[in-house]
């Protein structure tokens, strides 16, 4: 390969637009490279080090491949050479460009659509971390990516791994009517004081920042972050001050917290050091054996929020002072943007001068994705990304848009598309002809056909179902405005390829999370149908799984249910309170014969997922009889685990958080006891005999462990039975017990796969 | 004067997109993949961007170079983007990225029920490596030349040839037309 040749020609072409600090940093990681080549650097320190600045493992990077009918090797030219453990060197892998806030200047994006170009695959793809990913890049020109996103402040460093990641806030600060002040130079000042940071440097595992400029928009998720400040004024003195309300230890993932207040007020010049503080006692007190439990909302349950806000204010006493905590508030004006022209209004006549297909269309595009400013004639657009994609092209024809219109404030957003601010209303219809030519003028922003997706089994190691596959099918079928209704319009709907969280499905009104279930010796992808979300007011509630359904029947679950809500809803009744109305037993109901599966012979594309021609099972089990006997009574004790699982959930829906909790620790028995099964038919449904059993054949054997998560879930169970619930538990630990109880009894499901041979 | 080049991309279009199914080539990408139908590449998976308006519509990755049904830039074709490969000899590199580019569009009308034929009068070429090969004037006058006499040694005659006008764009030579050229057959003969 050349790129040895290239990096030190970048070098030399780039020369001084790189920082020396930058510069020396991606040499270091060149250097790491060049170790890890000859063999002088451990895999795994090798990997921690690439995924400190940004290059991640991508599926199928074990060198192994499914071709729907058998594992293929996949016989990279690099041999034995890893890059982490089960990782193969010449497999193609994910980087993640850090973009604070989404915030993403005209030569900044053009040089990412650069890279895309050559070292990618020409497709940029938004996260909802507001950030920008390339899939299929080799490691050897990670470098010189670094060394061109240096050359345009763009760093790579802490957007992966162990760290702070990409602080995010409202892609509309600075332009929005309901936000109590402009976040962004706040939020930039905290992104680049704990950038590098020595304080941050030994977390246990990764800590998440976000900004919200205002309470009940959802803009800025304020309340699933470690760290989520929401922009608040008060009163002082007669002087009207600013500052945050600060909250603590939110987060997705497996088990969802909601964050909790850590403090009501806190003023401008005490944010940075208060950041400070909690990075420094989660590093101090966070978990570092137990990945699983290794993230802030862990130490916070552990010492309960009052204890916390003790440590953390003990903490921030000892922290020596920094210049750098106030010295941007004097210059609070430095992150303004100046509209490029002058605002003016938009006139009907220049609307009704549209020939009528081209009114029609414009006029629901602005609808949907167009935010009024409170700057006089301005508007906010957004460009909306099936599933958060675009080409390098359409970056060229972006930046020659906001050039003309608007100068250079384009920004992500955490629904995975851009927004273009300060547009002169008046220059909308014209604006708007050009996004369409350039393919970038879909409608429906932030409707129910504006779906997030995580990569799930495109490019993710961990995916299991097809999630950016379901959402593609969804977005082709919700953008024929088949749903005129307003409060249907306004849904969301998110689809996370495994129980990782990372489309944001809690938080969805239709969330959906991968799972897998095998029917007659095949496996058959499947979602979790995730209800009772709420994306508004920061993320506010968080949804419970009602059932999984086969992947191929995701669409008719989405109709029945809308269908049903429609029909039965009350006045004003939005989806999310008519589920607590009607209760989760009703809904699933409804939604009962869609959990069939026709058989292989009467319609084989069933077993295979969105957007995949390959079966997703191997189907070769051959079991015998007595082995098929002992699989029918598992799977019927594991059907058996849900069912109490779901009855956990209407105990917590109808307030018996106690009940909840007690029935959740009965599931995760219950399906130990189907697997024990296997190996002790006589196993009674006693705790500590379940346990011992379970602890001998399945979790010191690691035949339970999960494949990536290793322990977790099994720890799931002994963690209860060594702190059995009670009929006291609030709702707060009832939802935990249900939230980690379904993860076991799906871990349950797929060991049980495993046991029959189908990986 | 030539110089070296490398991540070479060819894009032969289709002549009619009628009746052009992009859904199908999933199932023949990974089929590809199975049997291994591309010699000299290492096949690795299917990249559904069929959402993408005007993108690479379904690609077909490999560790040598990506494959794909491509809309991008006004026409739909057979797409072969080279990934990784030395700086090498400019005439080289545009005949092996050609005879991947045509060997693949072969299979493709081979496809049975596909019923695509490809239009080798309007092949297109880039030259992604902004590093080595700036779309400047000076890499026209140096690329130019050996892209021109590579298609006249493969039988085509009187080209019409376009630069890629942007600079932000890769270099590139697009044909618009030609009084003649030779078809897949002929071409991976040649090559």
């Amino acid at each position: 390969m050349s790129n040895t040749n290239n990096s030190q020609t970048w070098v030399k072409q780039l020369g001084d637009s790189i920082s020396p600090d930058m510069a020396e940093e991606i040499d270091a990681f060149e250097t790491n490279i060049t170790l890890r080549k000859a063999g002088k650097l451990d895999a795994k320190i090798f990997a921690e080090a690439r995924l400190r600045r940004g290059a991640y493992g991508q599926r199928y990077d074990n060198g192994r491949r499914h071709d729907g009918k058998k594992t293929q090797q996949l016989l990279y030219p690099s041999g034995d050479l890893v890059k982490g453990p089960e990782t193969v060197w010449d497999a193609p892998g994910m980087m993640r460009i850090k973009s604070p806030l989404g915030m993403c200047s005209n030569e900044q994006l053009e040089t990412i659509a650069d890279l895309a170009e050559e070292y990618s695959d020409s497709i940029l793809h938004v996260t909802t971390r507001q950030e920008i990913q390339l899939h299929f890049v080799h490691i050897d020109e990670t470098p010189d990516i670094m060394r061109r996103l240096a050359a345009v402040g763009i760093t790579t460093r802490e957007a992966c791994g162990n760290s702070v990641r990409n602080v995010t806030a409202c892609q509309f600060a600075g332009g929005c009517s309901t936000a109590a002040f402009d976040v962004t130079p706040y939020a930039k000042a905290t992104t680049y004081y704990l950038l590098g940071h020595k304080d941050i440097q030994d977390f246990g595992r990764k800590f998440k920042i976000a900004f919200s400029g205002c309470k009940p928009n959802p803009c800025g998720m304020a309340m699933f972050h470690d760290v989520g400040c929401i922009a608040v004024t008060k009163e002082i003195d007669g002087e009207i001050k600013r500052g945050f309300e600060f909250h603590v230890g939110g987060g997705l993932g497996a088990v969802p917290f909601q964050a909790q207040l850590l403090e009501e007020f806190v003023p401008e010049d005490e944010l940075l050091p208060l950041c400070q503080a909690v990075c420094r006692v989660f590093s101090r007190l966070g978990e570092r054996k137990n990945r699983a439990r290794a993230r802030l909302k862990f130490v916070i349950k552990k010492l309960g929020i009052e204890e916390f806000r003790k440590v953390v204010a003990e903490e921030r006493k000892t922290i020596p002072e920094d210049d750098r905590w106030t010295s941007y508030l004097g210059d609070l004006d430095a992150s303004i943007e100046t509209p490029l022209r002058e605002g003016r209004a938009l006139e009907q006549s220049a609307i009704d001068g549209l020939d009528e297909a081209l009114r029609e269309d414009f006029n629901y595009w602005r609808k949907h994705n167009i935010w009024q400013q409170p700057q006089t004639n301005y508007v906010t657009a957004t460009v909306r990304l099936p599933l958060g994609d675009f080409t390098s092209r359409q970056v060229r024809k972006l930046t020659d848009i906001t050039r003309k219109y608007t100068g250079d404030t384009v920004r992500f957003t955490v629904e995975q598309n851009l927004v273009v601010r300060h547009v002169s209303e008046a220059d909308l219809p014209e604006f708007y002809q050009e996004l369409a030519a350039a393919g970038l003028a879909s409608p429906g922003a932030s409707t129910i056909a504006d779906i997030v997706a995580c990569p799930g089994t495109d490019t993710c190691k961990l995916g299991i179902s097809a999630s950016r596959g379901l959402a593609s099918e969804l977005e082709k079928k919700f953008s024929k405005r088949l749903y005129q209704d307003p409060e249907v319009e306004k849904l969301h709907i998110k689809a996370s390829g495994c129980f990782n969280s990372c489309s944001q499905h809690h938080v969805a009104d239709l969330g959906f999370l991968g799972v897998s279930r095998v029917v007659d010796g095949r496996r058959i992808a499947h979602f979790q149908f995730v209800l009772g979300g709420q994306w508004a007011n920061n993320g506010g509630a968080y949804g419970l799984a009602i059932g999984a359904y086969p992947s191929k029947r995701i669409p008719e679950v989405i109709d029945r249910t809308l269908a049903f809500w429609k029909a039965e809803r009350e006045e004003g009744e939005d989806l999310k309170d008519f589920v607590a109305r009607m209760g989760r037993a009703t809904i699933k109901k409804q939604l009962e014969d869609l959990r069939k599966i026709p058989s292989y012979e009467e319609q084989p594309d069933f077993y295979t997922d969105w957007g995949d021609a390959r079966e997703y099972t191997i189907g070769d089990l051959g079991t015998g009889e007595c082995a098929g006997e002992v699989v029918t009574i598992v799977e019927f004790g594991l059907q058996d685990a849900e069912r109490r699982l779901f009855e956990a959930q209407l105990d917590l829906e109808a307030g018996k958080t106690g009940e909840a909790s007690v029935a959740a620790y009965k599931s995760m028995l219950t399906a130990a006891k189907a697997l024990i099964m296997v190996f002790n038919i006589d196993i009674q449904e006693d705790a500590d005999r379940v346990v011992a059993d379970f602890r001998k054949h399945f979790h010191e054997t690691k035949r339970f462990h999960d494949p990536f998560a290793g322990a977790k879930f099994a720890n799931y169970l002994l963690k209860r039975y060594e702190n059995p619930p009670s009929v006291e538990d609030d709702a707060l630990v009832a939802r935990e017990a249900i939230e980690e109880a379904l993860l076991f009894v799906e871990a349950a499901q797929g060991c049980n796969q495993r046991m029959q041979g189908d990986i | 004067m030539s110089i070296p080049v490398q991540q070479v991309f060819i894009k032969i279009p289709l002549k009619s997109t009628e009746g052009l199914q992009l859904d199908a080539f999933i199932p023949i990408f990974h089929e590809w993949i199975r049997e291994h139908r591309i010699d000299n590449e290492l096949l690795i998976d299917v990249a559904d961007y069929r959402h993408v308006p005007d993108g690479p519509g379904v690609m077909l990755i490999a560790n040598e170079a990506h494959y794909g049904i491509d809309s991008d830039g006004g026409s739909t074709g057979l797409m072969y983007r080279r990934r990784r490969d030395e700086l090498g000899d400019a005439e080289a590199a545009f005949r092996q990225a050609l005879g991947q580019a045509v060997r693949a569009a072969i299979l493709i009308e081979e496809e049975e029920g596909l019923s695509l034929s490809f239009d080798t009068s309007r092949i297109e070429m880039r030259v992604l490596s902004r590093l080595t090969t700036p779309n400047t004037k000076a890499t026209h006058e140096a690329l130019a030349p050996v892209w021109n006499k590579v298609l006249t040694d493969l039988g085509f005659a009187g080209p019409e040839i376009e630069p890629a006008i942007d600079p932000r764009q890769p270099f590139g030579l697009a044909m618009l037309s030609c009084t003649s050229a030779p078809d897949l057959a002929a071409l991976v003969t040649a090559l």
